[in-house]
């Protein structure tokens, strides 16, 4: 699991023509999910797609990211929606009341305005699709034994 | 052993049909489960939270404390399979 | 009579998925077949809660426009919402479930379910 698959062809398709599509799409789901089907959940199920098949296509040398930033990117997810939540106790409002945030609120394309509490739920969007997709990575890499260099991981 | 298993699950498949002849019938727009507290998230979200889509509003403000929840439950499970697999297992 | 068994197919096809599952589950007697019981068990739950919030005539839950926002219009939400997290709370959890049973397996050197109680793990 841990060596590059060997062949061109599935090299180059994996890495020219999927992984970079699936990245992109990840994040039009992401950054799409207020405004059309998507979210957070969705885009970390994408994102960790694309970490997957890095692995099993390229081998170890061209993995997106390691196994440890993998479990750095999970604990940083969990940490950026708690710290949202607590951002709004700073100005008066309660856990997980975006609406107190300081953000001055803009015109956007979506309903011709952009409020304070979708720019919240953007956050804590970004939080859930990190750390779900630091999980999924992570347990990839834990259940096919690339963490040793051994190949009998059961 | 056996026998008792497949008495069990086809006394279960029959306790499902008979608890589902009382709900209402799908697509039934007047079901209790569409009256009560559903159409507030329809009819709020656009002006108190601001996007378009129900699902993420509710998923991403209404409730943003159960999801708080659920993504502890996943890191926690990620923690969990982490010790194990991680350090300490045996090698043969 | 027609109405009736398009109004409820759904539930009987969610109780031909949740027998399937608990067949699965009580007699195969693989730890891996076992989860795999496990999990046409919750896609039966799931697809019921994703049935239950059908309105006939609705669409997806994502305004069309600002003002439009009559309930009528749109799906249930909320079983959208559970189902959404469920989904991937079971996609984690079956990732641990493979690990404790990757653990079993270095200890009992088999996964069937009789051998496992009938031998002690090797120390």
């Amino acid at each position: 699991m841990t060596d590059p698959h060997g062949s061109i062809i599935v090299n180059f398709i994996a890495r020219i023509m999927m992984i970079p599509f699936i990245i992109l799409y990840a994040f039009y789901v992401l950054v799409h999910g207020e405004a059309g089907p998507g979210g957070g959940f969705q885009a970390g199920a994408v994102l960790a797609a694309a970490v997957i098949l890095s692995r099993l296509a390229l081998g170890r040398e061209q993995r997106i990211v390691s196994t440890g930033g993998l479990v750095i990117l999970a604990v940083a997810g969990l940490l950026v929606y708690a710290l949202t939540g607590v951002a709004p106790m700073f100005f008066g409002g309660e856990y997980l009341d975006y609406g107190r945030l300081p953000i001055p609120a803009t015109d956007g394309i979506v309903f011709g305005r952009v409020t304070v509490r979708s720019i919240g739920v953007f956050a804590i969007e970004l939080g859930v699709a990190m750390g779900v997709m630091g999980v999924l990575g992570a347990m990839f890499d834990y259940l096919t034994g690339a963490e040793w260099s051994g190949s009998d991981a059961g | 052993m056996r026998v008792l298993s497949v008495i069990a699950m086809l006394g279960f498949a029959g306790l499902v049909v008979y608890a589902t002849s009382a709900l209402p019938l799908r697509g039934d727009p007047d079901a209790p489960a569409h009256r009560y507290l559903s159409p507030y998230y329809v009819e709020r979200s656009a002006s108190e939270v601001g996007t378009p889509n129900i699902v993420t509003a509710v998923l991403g403000d209404y409730r943003s404390y159960d999801t708080l929840g659920e993504t502890a439950v996943i890191f926690t499970a990620g923690v969990a399979l982490l010790m194990v697999l991680g350090r300490g297992r045996k090698r043969d | 009579m027609l109405d009736e068994l398009l109004g409820r197919y759904p539930y009987w096809a969610t109780a031909v998925l949740m027998v399937i599952g608990l067949y699965g589950m009580l007699l195969k007697r693989s730890l891996i077949k076992k989860l795999i019981g496990l999990n046409v068990f919750q896609g039966a739950v799931i697809l019921f809660f994703i049935a239950g919030s059908v309105k006939a005539g609705a669409t997806v839950p994502v305004l069309i426009d600002e003002g439009a926002t009559d309930p009528a219009l749109y799906v249930n939400p909320l079983p959208h919402v559970l189902m959404l997290t469920a989904i991937v709370v079971s996609a984690a959890t079956n990732g641990l479930a493979l690990a404790l049973m990757i653990r079993i397996f270095d200890g009992h050197r088999t996964l069937d379910e009789r051998e496992i109680l009938e031998r002690p793990a090797r120390t």
